[in-house]
């Protein structure tokens, strides 16, 4: 059992970043899509960013040397990180506060877990005193994951959208902060999660010196950390694709270019639709060129 | 609604009823009456309505055999929008929309005809993307097959399910003005038009107005209003000839003239509903020396690509052939007229349909909104102010500016055409109200669903309108709505039709061409506010 504890606590932040590193993989392993920005763009000139506009209100863009990139396109990200500005602004369910607190905890039970790391690795380096950041997280952890629980299940509208699977992430949530306060009111300096990811580094954990709540939580936590990339909580890196790729990609083609040498083969690929107006055993291109009527009877 | 499972219930009653009662109020403005609507009993019995008791679709009910055949048919489809080969164009997109929506909601009151309905749950932006969510959970992931309800994968696909699917799928203008709004950046608009396209490019369902009257005609006949080139001839000969009644100047409007700089691709429907609009711009591009055509091939003379709206294949074909005319013509650029969709096609869209090495791609393709405001900037043309002075507002097409970032450039020339009379929308820009007729619906005539786009779809924008213009609702006071979209005003004329805006108030429209040249010193006044355009 302890080593099998053992495994999963080295297991898990492998399985996290690998299973990221998949998903990633595989998601930019999908056809280039046809361009679907949708403004303002966090990127192009300051001027245009701030009404929204775009390097197509000028004439002969195509010629011009229009600026590609701005920091603000990732800079604008930390708005939704930080503050949730979206949620805050347009969320009728007054549902920002319990998910900004919900967020905030998991940002701060990842600081959690690099303060446990660096002080396991750097031993003449005391951390003991940035106690604070997991008693933030497991606080803001039950009061967000409990309001946001309530709310779906008070709410009609939103109890109408809301899953199982819903409730079984949030009480997920709700079960990691719940122990992992428990184990602050147990030990207020939380000796024991030190103690505990200093014997993952070394491969040896004392179990012994532990209580079982302190191992509870932390195997709540490893679950958690392998959970992420195939569940609902991947919501948060596929940002990159829908923003970055998606929503905020406004490049147009070069010749030559690696987008270019994906159209010309994504062209190629067969049609494969059944409509009455499609030619299914024939490519995108012929299809395409094929501009007169020819309806299969 | 209790539960989202109730979509599939076969019964012929609609999931909601419109009350009138229940819609957005357009109070203090205009009072309305609750009348109930009677729709024909032979409609009711041969049609479906159960969705909200409207239709575009004049699809009369299958046999059980023929249902099963679309619930199979349309289960292949959603495998297709899956599939990288049959759908490159917008499968990253769909999937992540599907897979990652955290449900908050967020989205909700951004949209305009969830607004207008008084909220009902079925118009709400994310609710026809949970049903194809849901569907697509049960039947293409695993844990939606080992686990169903508890991972959300309950609902049936039944028959009476994919016909109010259909349905739902139009009562989306694909204004995506949800998208601004998620947190996540899911697209329920995409969603709603991926729909669209299954039902089109598997099983061949689209209004008529679209799909036969639409690209199917486009590809046929030449227009999308079904004008042949001769048609088209003898129009442009009429417009010579009205430009000179009105002005007094003899304008030749180019037509097929090879190596022109510019192929100018107006809105067809525009030759036919406002042919002064194509007026206004051969008058405005003849005074400042713009060296154009327009082309007589069948097709070239009509810039409208409806295939946006539905059908990837019929975008491509429409479009391919835009740009070969372009080609043959010799022209180095095509640039768009005041059509929303159109700008977006060419512009944004097919970037990404054709390689960058071919011909066709290296035609330059723009607005018409840039070369406008040059030409205003330039001092080509002598412009006059204060012929404009009256309250002119605009509406911001969804297309042109939350979808392709076009902002500045309209305002600019409204801003330097106007006595100062010129008045933002509130919200306006991206973050504008559809008019209500994106997508299509503005031609959509089919069976009683004109009844429901005028009482749902248009009505936020009805209000916003009205609030712009209610220190000056004076029915001695004309005032004027610009819109830079064909689809657009055709929203607008419904809208003053329905509301009698113009009767009431005195509020008219017209495309932005014409306010530029009714601003020109040195012919009469162009535009006639004491009268509407058709």
């Amino acid at each position: 059992m302890e080593a099998l504890l053992l495994f999963l606590a080295v297991l898990s932040p492998v399985a996290l970043t690998a299973g990221i590193a998949i998903k990633f993989y595989k998601i930019s392993q999908m056809p280039l899509n046809i361009r679907w920005e949708i403004y303002p763009l966090p990127k192009g000139e300051l001027e245009k960013i701030r009404y929204g506009g775009s390097y197509m209100e000028e004439i002969d863009w195509v010629k011009k040397n229009n600026p590609r990139r701005s920091y603000f396109e990732f800079v604008e990200p930390f708005k939704e990180l930080f503050f949730l500005h979206r949620v805050h602004k347009f969320n009728k369910y007054g549902l920002w506060i319990w998910s900004m607190a919900l967020h905030w905890a998991v940002g701060l039970l990842f600081g959690t877990l690099i303060i446990l790391l660096l002080d396991g690795i750097f031993t003449d380096i005391d951390l003991s005193g940035l106690v604070i950041v997991p008693i933030f997280s497991y606080v803001l952890g039950v009061f967000g994951s409990l309001g946001l629980i309530a709310k779906r299940f008070i709410n009609k509208e939103l109890k109408l959208y809301t899953s199982g699977i819903e409730y079984f992430n949030l009480i997920f949530l709700l079960l990691i902060f719940f122990t992992g306060f428990l184990s602050f009111i147990q030990d207020s300096s939380l000796s024991e999660a030190f103690i505990y990811v200093d014997g993952v580094l070394k491969l040896s954990i004392p179990f012994d010196e532990i209580s079982s709540l302190t191992i509870i939580h932390f195997l709540l936590v490893e679950l958690f950390l392998m959970y992420i990339p195939f569940s609902k909580f991947f919501h948060g890196p596929v940002k990159f694709f829908t923003f970055h790729k998606i929503l905020w990609s406004d490049e147009f083609q070069t010749k030559g270019s690696k987008e270019e040498k994906k159209i010309m083969q994504q062209l190629h690929y067969k049609v494969r639709w059944s409509g009455p107006h499609m030619l299914s055993d024939q490519n995108w291109l012929e299809n395409a060129k094929n501009t007169n009527l020819h309806e299969k009877s | 609604m209790k539960s989202l499972k109730d979509f599939s219930i076969e019964t012929k009653e609609p999931l909601v009823k419109i009350e009138d009662n229940e819609l957005v109020s357009l109070a203090p403005y205009i009072t309305e009456e609750n009348h109930p609507n009677k729709f024909s009993k032979e409609w009711i019995e041969k049609y479906d309505f159960s969705l909200d008791g409207y239709t575009v679709f004049p699809i009369e009910n299958p046999n059980e055999e023929e249902k099963a055949q679309i619930v199979k048919k349309f289960l292949t489809g959603i495998q297709k929008l899956i599939l990288p080969e049959s759908n490159w164009t917008l499968m990253k997109p769909l999937l992540l929309s599907l897979k990652y929506c955290v449900k908050c909601n967020t989205c909700a009151d951004a949209c305009h005809v969830y607004i207008g309905s008084g909220k009902k749950e079925i118009y709400r932006p994310n609710f026809r993307s949970e049903i194809l969510r849901r569907i697509y959970k049960r039947h293409f992931t695993t844990s939606g097959k080992l686990l169903k309800s508890f991972v959300g994968a309950d609902i049936e696909v039944t028959y009476a399910a994919i016909r109010r699917l259909l349905e739902l799928a139009y009562r989306c203008t694909l204004c995506r003005r949800c998208v601004l709004q998620c947190p996540v950046g899911i697209d329920n608009g995409l969603i709603a038009r991926e729909l669209r396209k299954l039902f089109s490019q598997e099983l061949g369902m689209a209004p008529v107005e679209i799909f036969l009257k639409g690209t199917r005609l486009h590809l046929k006949a030449g227009s999308t209003t079904g004008m042949r080139t001769e048609a088209f001839r003898d129009i442009i000969k009429f417009i010579e000839d009205d430009i000179q009644e009105k002005t007094g100047r003899k304008i030749k409007i180019p037509v097929d003239k090879k190596g022109a700089e510019i192929l100018l691709y107006h809105n067809g429907g525009e030759y036919i509903s406002w042919p002064d609009h194509i007026a206004a711009f051969a008058i405005l591009f003849d005074a400042a020396g713009i060296n154009y055509t327009l082309s007589s091939e069948t097709i070239g003379y009509d810039g409208v690509n409806y295939g946006a709206w539905y059908d990837d294949v019929e975008l491509a074909r429409v479009g391919l052939r835009h740009l070969e005319i372009a080609h043959e013509l010799g022209v180095k650029k095509v640039v768009i007229g005041e059509c929303g969709h159109s700008h977006k096609v060419y512009t944004v869209i097919f970037d990404r349909i054709l390689p960058a090495s071919s011909p066709l791609w290296n035609i330059q393709r723009e607005s018409c909104l840039p070369l406008m405001w040059e030409i205003v900037k330039s001092g080509r043309i002598k412009l006059d102010p204060s012929r404009n002075n009256f309250p002119v507002t605009m509406h911001d097409s969804c297309n042109i500016v939350r979808l392709m970032g076009i902002y500045k450039p309209q305002r600019d020339i409204i801003k330097a055409i106007t006595p100062g009379t010129f008045r933002e929308m509130n919200p306006n820009g991206s973050m504008n109200y559809c008019c209500g007729g994106g997508s299509g619906f503005a031609i959509f005539r089919t069976l009683n669903f004109p009844v429901w786009k005028n009482k749902v779809s248009l009505r936020v924008k009805t209000k916003q309108i009205l609030d712009t213009f209610s220190d000056v609702l004076d029915k001695d006071i004309p005032k004027h709505v610009v819109a830079t979209c064909s689809n657009c005003k055709g929203s607008l004329r419904d809208m003053i039709h329905a509301y009698q805006l113009f009767d009431r108030f005195k509020i008219n429209y017209s495309g932005l061409a014409d306010l530029i040249v009714n601003a020109m010193v040195d012919i009469p006044p162009f535009l006639n506010l004491e009268e509407l355009p058709e």
